[in-house]
C-alpha cells in the first residue's frame, strides 16, 4: 500500500498546478527543466523537492491539461517532454484569475487592516 | 485528439502496456537525476558528490514514483488484476477444491435464478408494447366494470388518451379445441401500439352490432399451438363454438396479451354473447370487463384520480407486465424465494466451511506473506477476491442450471396435469434475459462475500511468531464456527423437509380424499344457455359407453353453488338452508346412499312434485329425535340472493320422502356451504344446468369421445370434464407444492450431509493425536466411534430443533396470512408424522454421514501415531 508522503509542497498544494501550467504556457519542457525554471524565476524561493514535481506533472497529465511526448533531448537522451493541451489552456486562464483576485485580496487585507 | 480520448487511452496504456509505462517512469526519474547531477558537476563538485545532492533534493524515487502510479488512478484495478492472477494459479494447484466450489455454488445459483427466471416472467417483463409507462388497468371496489360504466368513463376524456375494455378467461373451442381467448374494444390493439405480424390486428370498424363482426386475430402462441404455424393460416374460416369467425391476422411474437395466462386469440367484444354469455346479464350491456387504459401525457396517477372524481373510487394501477411489480406480489413470492434462498444459505455455508479448513490449511503462506508486510486487510482482499472469482464463475454454470431447471419444471408441469386442464393451459414464454444476468451476477457477489469475507478474516488472525517459526497453528479452534455452521445447514434442510413432508401429507390426504359421491367413472358435463339438456341428451342415449345419466340445477355437489333459501319446519322458526334441483336418477348416477326412504320417482321428477329428498345432516338438524320421512317442510326461496332466470321452488311445502347420506364433495375446491341440505325434483330434459354421466371404461377415453361427438352436436358446449378433476384440481397445487419441496429439501440435505462430512474428516484428522493417545491408554474402537458420532449427532440435534422451531413459526404465519386458511382446510401445518418422518431422515442421512469419518478415527493406530510424536 502506497500512501501519498506529507511534503513541503503541501503548503503549495493547488498552487503548484498553477506553477506547473504556467512554466509550460510558450514553450515544451522535460520535468527537469520545468523544476529547474521555477528554481529560477522564484530565485530559489521555492525550494521543494525536486521529485515531488513529478507526481503532480502525472496527475495533471491524466485529467488531461497537459501531454506528454518523449523526445530526444539536449543530452542526445529521451526524454519526457510535457505541452499545453487546449483544456490546460482554459485551466491556466482559469486558476491565474482565481490567483491574482486572491492574490490581490490578500494584499489589500494586508495593507488597509 | 479528444480529451477524454486521451484520459480512456493513458488509463488503457497503464493497464495494459504495464511494463512499458513503469519502464518509462523509471527513465522520466533517472533523466531528471542525471540532469541534475550534470548542473551541480558543472557548478564544481565531483561526480559522485554531484550525484549524491541530486540525489538527496529529489527525495526517494522509490516513495515518487508510488505516488505517479497512484496518479494513474488505476491501482485498484492493478491490483485487482494481480489478485485475480494469484488466484487462478492457487485454483490450478488445487483443482478439486476449485471445482467443488463452483458446482455447488452453481447449483444454489442456478436453482434461484429459475425461480427468479419465472418471477420476471410474470413480473418484469413488460410486453412489446408502445410506451408500457404510461399503461394502467383501472379498478374500482369491485374490480369489473359493465359495458356502460366503461363507455361513460370513455366519455369523460379529460385524464386519457383513450381506454379500452376486454373480457378475459373467454373459453370457447376453436374447432373443437379448446381455447384462452380474450373478447376486447376495437381500440384494444390500438391502445396499447401493438401492430400485426401477419394480417392485420382488430379495429374499432370490426366492432359493430353484436355477432356482425366475426373476426379474429390470433397470439403467436395459440398460432403455434392450435395451427402448428401454419404460414396460411390469415383468412382461413374457423369455427368459435361453432360460430364461423375469419382468422385476419396473427399478433407479434412475445405479444402474450398483458395476463397472467397468455391468449390464444382476440375477438371483438361483441361477440361475448356468442362466446362467453353469463345468465344474468343483457346483452347489451355485458359486465365483468376489465378497463385498461393510457394516461395523458403529464399526468399522474394520483391526478388522474383527482380528476376522475369520486376520490378513492377509482384505482390506477401499472400494467406494463403481466402481474404489477407490487407489495403483495413480493409476498405471494416471498415463501418462495425464502425456500430457494435457503438452499443457497446452506451451499454458501458449505464453501464458508471449506474456505475455514483451507484457510488453516494456508495458515503458513499467510504468516509468511504476512510478516513479509503485507497488510492483514491486503491479503483479506486477496482471499476475496479469490472468493469472488469462483462465485462469478459459478453463476455461469449457474444460468446453464436454470435454464435446464426450468424447462423440466415446465415439461413436468403440463405433463402431469389433469388432461382437462392441460388442452387449454398455456404459459407465458420464460425468457433468459439481461435481467436474470444481472440478477445471478448479483447473487454470485453477495454470496461470495457470505462465504469468502468472514473464512478470510479468520484465516489473516494469524500468530506471526509462530507461523514464522513454521509451526501450524493447531490451535485455532475453528471448531465453534464450523459447528455453528453445519448447525445452520440442519436447520434449513429441516425446514425445507418439514414443508415437503407436510405438503405430501396435504396432497395424499386430498387425493384420497372422499367426496361422497362416485367420482371414479362419472363425467360433469357444464350446460349453458345455448346448450340445454336436450341438446346433449340425444347424443348421451345414443353414445354406447354412457350408462346413466342425470340433470342438475344449479349445478354438481362437487363443484359448484346451490341456492339460498329460507325452511320452516313445525315449531322451527325461518332457518337458512339451501337447495339444489336434480333428476330422478342423480342418486342413482352418483352412488348417494338413501339411508331412509326413497329418491324421486320419474313421474314425480317430470311433474316436479312437492316432495324433497333432505340429507343426514339437514334430517338430524331439523328432526333431532324424531323421523323425518313424512315430515312437510315450508320452503321459501331468498330473493336477496336471487339471479334472473332462478328456479324457485314449485310450491312452498314439501313433504320429505328420502333422506340421503351427506355429500361433502371436495374439502379444497368447495365450500363447506356447498354441502345441500334439500334436494328438489327436476325434470331430466328441464332446465338443468349441468349433466352427470356414468360410463362404461376409462372415463378419459369416454370423456373424449363424447367431446367429439359433441362438437358437432352441441358446438357451443364448452368441456366435459372427469368427475375427479374438481378434486385433482384442487390437490394439484399441493402436489407441485410438494414438488418444489422436496427437490429443493433433496438438494439441502446432499449439501449439509457433504458439508457434516467435511467436518467431521478434518475433525478426525485434526484429532489424530488425541484419539491415539486414548486408544494406547485404553478406549475401544467403539468408544472412539462413540466420540465422533457424538459430536456430529449434538450439531444435527441443535439444528433439528431450530428447524422444527422455525417451521412451527412459518405455519403459523402462513396460515394467519390471506390464502393459507383455505390451504389449512386440507394441510395440517403441524402434521406430527411429516415432523418425526422428515426428522428421522435427517439423523439416519446425517448418521451415516458420520459413520464414514467415525471408522476412520476408529482406524487410527495408537502406535504409528505415537511414534510420529
Amino acid at each position: 500500500m502506497t500512501k501519498r508522503r506529507a511534503s513541503d509542497l503541501d503548503l503549495l498544494h493547488g498552487t503548484l498546478d498553477l506553477l506547473i501550467l504556467r512554466t509550460l504556457q510558450d514553450v515544451p519542457r522535460h520535468g527537469w527543466a520545468i523544476s529547474d525554471r521555477l528554481q529560477q524565476i522564484s530565485e530559489d524561493v521555492l525550494q521543494v523537492n525536486q521529485g515531488s514535481l513529478y507526481p503532480a506533472l502525472h496527475r495533471l497529465e491524466h485529467r488531461g491539461w497537459i501531454a506528454a511526448e518523449w523526445r530526444v533531448s539536449e543530452l542526445g537522451r529521451r526524454a519526457k517532454y510535457y505541452r499545453l493541451t487546449a483544456a490546460g489552456r482554459r485551466q491556466l486562464a482559469v486558476e491565474s484569475d482565481a490567483w491574482e483576485r486572491m492574490a490581490g485580496a490578500i494584499g489589500r487585507v494586508l495593507k488597509l487592516a | 485528439m479528444p480529451a477524454f480520448l486521451r484520459k480512456a487511452w493513458l488509463r488503457l496504456r497503464a493497464l495494459v502496456a504495464r511494463r512499458r509505462v513503469e519502464q518509462e517512469l523509471e527513465d522520466e526519474l533517472a533523466f531528471h537525476l542525471e540532469m541534475e547531477a550534470r548542473k551541480h558537476a558543472a557548478d564544481g563538485m565531483t561526480s559522485s558528490q554531484a550525484r549524491e545532492w541530486a540525489r538527496r533534493r529529489f527525495g526517494s524515487p522509490a516513495a515518487i514514483a508510488d505516488a505517479c502510479r497512484d496518479a494513474r488512478g488505476v491501482a485498484f484495478l492493478e491490483t485487482l488484476a494481480r489478485d485475480a492472477v494469484i488466484a487462478i494459479r492457487t485454483f490450478r494447484r488445487t483443482p478439486t477444491v476449485t471445482v467443488t466450489v463452483v458446482a455447488t455454488i452453481a447449483l444454489a445459483l442456478g436453482v434461484n435464478a429459475a425461480l427468479f427466471t419465472i418471477f420476471n416472467a410474470y413480473v418484469f417483463r413488460t410486453e412489446p408494447i408502445r410506451d408500457p409507462g404510461a399503461l394502467y388497468s383501472v379498478t374500482k371496489a369491485t374490480r369489473f366494470f359493465t359495458f356502460r360504466e366503461y363507455a361513460a368513463l370513455r366519455q369523460d376524456n379529460e385524464v386519457f388518451v383513450d381506454v379500452a375494455a376486454r373480457r378475459l378467461d373467454v373459453h370457447p373451442r376453436m374447432d373443437g379445441r379448446l381455447t384462452n381467448g380474450q373478447l376486447v374494444t376495437g381500440n384494444f390493439f390500438e391502445l396499447l401500439g401493438v401492430g400485426a405480424a401477419q394480417g392485420r390486428v382488430l379495429t374499432p370498424a370490426d366492432v359493430t352490432m353484436p355477432g356482425e363482426a366475426p373476426v379474429i386475430v390470433l397470439s403467436h402462441l395459440g398460432w403455434q399451438r392450435l395451427f402448428a404455424s401454419d404460414p396460411n393460416v390469415v383468412g382461413r374460416t374457423i369455427r368459435l363454438n361453432g360460430f364461423a369467425c375469419a382468422i385476419v391476422g396473427i399478433a407479434p411474437e412475445g405479444f402474450i396479451g398483458l395476463d397472467i395466462f397468455p391468449a390464444d386469440f382476440w375477438a371483438p367484444l361483441t361477440l361475448v354473447s356468442r362466446l362467453k354469455p353469463l345468465a344474468w346479464e343483457p346483452l347489451d350491456n355485458p359486465g365483468s370487463l376489465e378497463l385498461l387504459c393510457r394516461l395523458k401525457p403529464g399526468m399522474t396517477g394520483t391526478r388522474a384520480r383527482q380528476s376522475l372524481g369520486l376520490p378513492g373510487a377509482f384505482r390506477l394501477t401499472p400494467k406494463s407486465t403481466a402481474t404489477p411489480f407490487s407489495a403483495s406480489t413480493v409476498v405471494a413470492f416471498s415463501p418462495l424465494f425464502i425456500a430457494f434462498g435457503l438452499v443457497l444459505l446452506i451451499a454458501c455455508a458449505n464453501i464458508a466451511n471449506l474456505m475455514l479448513a483451507r484457510g488453516f490449511a494456508r495458515q503458513r503462506e499467510i504468516g509468511i506473506r504476512l510478516s513479509l508486510g503485507a497488510s492483514r486487510g491486503r491479503i483479506v482482499r486477496q482471499l476475496v477476491t479469490e472468493s469472488l472469482l469462483l462465485a462469478l464463475a459459478a453463476s455461469v454454470f449457474g444460468l446453464i442450471i436454470s435454464r435446464t431447471f426450468v424447462d423440466t419444471a415446465l415439461y413436468f408441469l403440463l405433463a402431469t396435469m389433469p388432461a382437462e386442464l392441460a388442452e387449454f393451459f398455456g404459459l407465458a414464454p420464460f425468457p433468459t434475459d439481461i435481467r436474470i444476468a444481472g440478477f445471478l451476477v448479483a447473487a454470485a457477489i453477495l454470496s461470495a462475500v457470505v462465504f469468502g469475507l468472514w473464512p478470510a478474516w479468520r484465516a489473516t488472525r494469524v500468530s506471526l511468531v509462530r507461523a514464522s517459526r513454521g509451526e501450524i497453528d493447531r490451535d485455532a479452534r475453528p471448531g465453534r464456527a464450523r459447528n455453528a455452521l453445519v448447525g445452520v445447514q440442519v436447520t434449513a434442510s429441516a425446514l425445507l423437509l418439514i414443508a415437503a413432508g407436510v405438503m405430501l401429507r396435504g396432497a395424499l390426504r386430498a387425493a384420497a380424499e372422499d367426496p361422497g359421491v362416485r367420482v371414479d367413472d362419472t363425467l360433469i358435463i357444464p350446460l349453458n344457455d345455448q346448450t340445454p339438456p336436450a341438446a346433449v341428451i340425444p347424443t348421451l342415449i345414443s353414445d354406447p359407453r354412457v350408462i346413466s345419466f342425470a340433470s342438475v340445477w344449479p349445478g354438481v355437489p362437487i363443484e359448484s353453488l346451490a341456492r339460498d333459501g329460507f325452511v320452516e319446519t313445525n315449531g322451527s322458526g325461518r332457518l337458512p338452508t339451501r337447495y339444489r334441483f336434480v333428476s330422478a336418477e342423480f342418486f342413482d348416477v352418483f352412488d348417494v346412499d338413501l339411508v331412509a326412504g326413497r329418491g324421486f320417482t320419474t313421474v314425480e321428477a317430470t311433474s316436479r312434485a312437492p316432495v324433497a329428498v333432505v340429507s343426514e345432516s339437514a334430517a338430524r338438524q331439523f328432526w333431532p329425535d324424531g323421523i323425518a320421512i313424512g315430515q312437510s317442510l315450508r320452503l321459501t326461496h331468498d330473493e336477496s340472493a336471487a339471479r334472473p332466470g332462478d328456479l324457485a321452488p314449485s310450491s312452498p311445502v314439501v313433504t320429505v320422502i328420502g333422506v340421503a347420506q351427506d355429500i361433502t364433495g371436495f374439502r379444497m375446491a368447495g365450500d363447506e356451504r356447498n354441502r345441500t341440505p334439500i334436494f328438489l325434483p327436476l325434470p331430466t330434459l328441464d332446465a338443468g344446468k349441468a349433466l352427470i354421466v356414468r360410463v362404461h371404461g376409462d372415463p378419459e377415453l369416454a370423456r373424449r369421445a363424447l367431446m367429439d361427438r359433441l362438437t358437432t352436436t352441441a358446438p357451443q358446449l364448452p368441456a366435459v370434464f372427469k368427475a375427479r378433476t374438481f378434486g385433482a384440481i384442487a390437490t394439484y397445487p399441493l402436489s407441485v407444492a410438494f414438488w418444489v419441496t422436496i427437490v429443493l429439501g433433496a438438494i439441502a440435505l446432499a449439501l449439509t450431509l457433504s458439508g457434516l462430512y467435511g467436518v467431521l474428516s478434518y475433525l478426525v484428522a485434526q484429532r489424530t493425536k488425541e484419539v491415539g493417545v486414548r486408544m494406547a491408554l485404553g478406549a475401544t474402537t467403539g468408544a472412539v466411534m462413540q466420540l465422533v458420532l457424538w459430536q456430529s449427532l449434538r450439531l444435527v440435534a441443535i439444528g433439528l430443533a431450530a428447524g422444527v422451531t422455525f417451521a412451527v413459526i412459518v405455519s403459523k404465519l402462513l396460515v394467519s396470512a390471506g390464502g393459507g386458511s383455505q390451504l389449512a382446510r386440507i394441510v395440517d401445518p403441524l402434521d406430527p408424522v411429516a415432523y418425526v418422518a422428515s426428522l428421522l431422515a435427517i439423523v439416519a442421512a446425517c448418521t451415516l454421514a458420520a459413520l464414514v469419518p467415525a471408522r476412520r478415527a476408529a482406524r487410527i493406530d495408537p502406535l504409528s501415531t505415537l511414534r510420529h510424536e
